[in-house]
């Protein structure tokens, strides 16, 4: 092996390495922003390049989703806040995105520290739409406040039982969560197209032509703050999920169940070794997040779709991006909720508030699930980056003293 | 990097604001046109796409400005139209039903802006609980005239070729607007060829190919000898598990013949043309909002593809005979049950699928 000549170089350049090594470590570890801010940063030039290699200008583009996400609004002083104002309405409806993508965001992070990665996000908020769009059709004679609460934690309770299963099975025979949930996820989405679909228990009663769900009534609506509520204006479901980041952090670091949960994360055998039950707290990260997702899907349904088809069910995607939230959240809430907001932006300026004529949206579409893929990608890489350097350190200390 | 950015986007913003106020005072100076997708999107090879292809002719055709926009979801309907609205359209086309209960409840919002629905009447469902659809106009088409001139030709192909009498139609969703075209194909296949069986299956689905292939793989199993898709983007899986099967395919809404290898003819709906005729019409201030414009085989925005040239120029004649007939009224095809045209096509009755 050529490690004979390198031995002698050893002691003059062990130290910066060893040096960047553990800044990169507290970096990450601390839940650092430097990590998350240069994957994205390069995640986002990497998707510059792809846009100046389409033969488009990168600036442009870029420039046209940060108005077409209605970041612009923002830097727009004294706020109109009427929504006839376009930048107004494209924030509004970003926001509407935010809110789901906290959420759903939530539901992956909170297992990560327990060490479970939940992929079944998207199982869990299709079964909570589809809970909360029961309860939004039938009880047509409640008042709001109930009708609209009893959506909620019916949907959060479906959600948190969906992904229990997964949790339950982990615990009991040791089943993988990665494969539970992924199989959960399908059983989800092919039940909610038969729900919806013709002749299938939740069709709508009005038009057997349409595959698709009845429509929410009006006192299971969930009120809207922002824009007008004939043109899905942004619902207070928006302060619901920003309570849910406070919760999610109460959770994890002032209760006992959090500080298991973030023992278990760190090593199950250690925990188990402390007295801590690691078999009931994978069950219960697992129904903690769960419920984080179906209360995603409530609000999305309460609070502006209203009704779902079969064709929709298939084409949603959202649950997923919840894993790139948490991954460049860092699985805290404060990064979590910033990562939502990013995605939120990115999503909404991408696909419906971008001008097509500035970049065609058909492209820009596919930049954003490329740039949530170089993000998981990179968040991964960082890990490995990491995992390399410091065996290389491990390898030169072994052979030093030779 | 970072004060260009603002001031870069605090000029935008201006620009964007009294770009705003400047729509509203001066809309005849130039004349937009939007185009908001469904959830099968542009690049679909059909109808999205003919739909888009429309839009651009009246770019070219008539100088005006144009601006189209994708629906990933069912939730970018609303954002999307709202936006083609707020970006100064004076026209916005919904590509297709499924924007429909959107639509309705758009168009009341802004009753300056005109709207037309491709594929959908505004007689029909969606629209009844909307009180103000002055400003919506249906883009409707006799598509039953296209499935009876295809499943015509698949007629004359099975009865030549002998063997088992049946052919096979694999349907997105049992709606009417599919159904309308599998009607007119079970139809005339049998005036063709009276002892013929008609498969009908439903794959539930408009984008995934696989779930369409399993269906037409299934009818291909019980002896069909042409398959005939209309199911969008999933129907090019049926097309080709036709090609694989060495048997017809038959494409729909816009000419497939080059999609898959063994296409025998495509049965179009002219949506490009509709598109063009409503933004013609608007633009030249004749927009008839509340009612439908029915597009058939006598005015071009119904027709027959490009036709395989393995086809024998008699089959090809009885079937140009019939057309005639149709556009004559001497012939009449049944529509499907709930479908559009019931009110529009005269003399319209409800036929089986199979």
């Amino acid at each position: 092996m050529s490690q004979a000549a390198p031995t002698a170089n050893v002691p003059p350049e062990q130290e910066p390495s060893t040096n960047f090594t553990v800044k990169l470590g507290i970096a990450q570890r601390a839940g650092g922003a430097v990590v998350p801010v240069m994957t994205g940063v390069l995640a986002f030039l990497a998707g510059g390049i792809v846009v100046a290699a389409t033969g488009h200008n990168p600036w442009t583009a870029y420039k046209g989703i940060w108005q077409g996400a209605g970041f612009n609004w923002l830097f727009h002083i004294p706020w109109n806040t009427n929504t006839i104002n376009l930048s107004a309405f494209n924030l509004s409806q970003t926001l509407l995105l935010t809110t789901t993508l906290i959420l759903c965001g939530l539901a992956v992070a909170f297992p990560f520290r327990c060490g479970l990665f939940n992929i079944g996000g998207q199982g869990q908020y299709l079964v909570g739409l589809v809970v909360a769009n029961w309860v939004g059709v039938s009880f047509a004679s409640w008042p709001t406040l109930p009708h609209v609460l009893l959506g909620i934690f019916a949907a959060a309770a479906a959600g948190a039982v969906w992904a229990g299963i997964a949790g339950f099975l982990k615990a009991t025979t040791g089943a993988h969560e990665v494969i539970s949930t992924i199989m959960l996820n399908w059983i989800a989405i092919w039940g909610a197209q038969y729900l919806f679909g013709q002749g299938g228990p939740l069709q709508n009663t009005y038009n057997p032509a349409a595959p698709e769900s009845g429509t929410v009534v009006q006192s299971a609506k969930i009120p809207v703050f922002w824009g007008s509520s004939a043109l899905q204006g942004t619902d207070v479901g928006f302060f619901v999920a920003l309570a849910m980041l406070v919760v999610f952090w109460l959770i994890l670091n002032r209760t006992t169940l959090g500080y298991e949960v973030r023992a278990t994360g760190f090593n199950p055998d250690a925990a188990a070794y402390g007295g801590i039950n690691v078999r009931n707290k994978y069950i219960q990260a697992m129904a903690i997040s769960g419920a984080f997702a179906g209360l995603a899907g409530a609000l999305d349904m309460l609070g502006y779709l209203f009704q779902f088809g079969v064709l929709d069910v298939q084409a949603s995607q959202i649950g997923f991006l919840g894993i790139a939230v948490a991954l460049l959240g860092r699985n805290t809430a404060v990064g979590t909720g910033i990562a939502a907001f990013l995605f939120g932006g990115l999503l909404y300026g991408t696909t419906r508030g971008l001008n097509p004529n500035v970049f065609d949206p058909g492209l820009a579409g596919n930049l954003t699930s490329m740039i949530q893929g170089l993000i998981v990608l990179f968040v991964g890489a960082d890990i490995l980056i990491l995992y390399v350097w410091n065996s290389r350190r491990k390898l030169k200390r072994r052979v030093a003293p030779a | 990097m970072r004060k260009p950015l603002l001031a870069a986007a605090a000029l935008a913003l201006v620009a964007v604001v009294t770009a705003g106020s400047v729509a509203t005072a001066a809309p005849k100076a130039t004349f937009t046109a939007a185009l908001v997708s469904d959830i099968g999107k542009f690049n679909d090879k059909g109808f999205n796409q003919s739909q888009l292809a429309g839009l651009n002719e009246a770019k070219a055709k008539l100088g005006v400005k144009t601006i189209s926009i994708q629906s990933n979801s069912s939730s970018d309907y609303l954002p999307n139209l709202t936006s083609m609205v707020r970006q100064g359209a004076n026209i916005v086309s919904a590509a297709g039903y499924l924007l429909a209960p959107t639509l309705s409840q758009v168009a009341a919002q802004f009753p300056k802006v005109d709207f037309t629905i491709t594929d959908d009447s505004v007689h029909g469902f969606d629209f009844q609980k909307a009180k103000e659809i002055k400003n919506i106009e249906g883009l409707v088409y006799a598509s039953n005239q296209a499935g009876c001139l295809v499943g015509y030709l698949a007629g004359e192909m099975t009865k030549a070729k002998g063997g088992k009498q049946v052919i096979g139609a694999v349907g997105g969703i049992e709606i009417p607007a599919v159904d309308d075209y599998i009607v007119g194909y079970n139809y005339c296949a049998k005036l063709a060829d009276p002892g013929i069986k008609v498969l009908v299956g439903y794959s539930q689905d408009f984008v995934a190919q696989d779930k369409c292939k399993t269906v037409a793989q299934n009818q291909i199993g019980q002896g069909s000898q042409v398959e005939f898709q209309v199911a969008g983007g999933c129907g090019l899986g049926a097309l080709n598990a036709a090609a694989d099967a060495g048997i017809w395919g038959i494409g729909v809404d816009v000419d497939q013949y080059a999609v898959a290898k063994n296409v025998l003819t495509s049965a179009l709906k002219r949506v490009d043309t509709g598109i063009f005729d409503a933004i013609k019409q608007a633009s030249g201030g004749h927009f008839k909002g509340g009612s439908d414009l029915l597009f058939d085989l006598a005015n071009g925005g119904i027709g027959v593809g490009k036709i395989s040239p393995k086809v024998p120029a008699a089959d090809v004649a009885a079937m140009n005979a019939l057309k005639a007939k149709l556009i004559a009224g001497t012939v009449k095809v049944p529509v499907a049950k709930g479908s559009d045209l019931l009110g529009l096509l005269p003399g319209a009755t409800v036929g089986p699928t199979h």
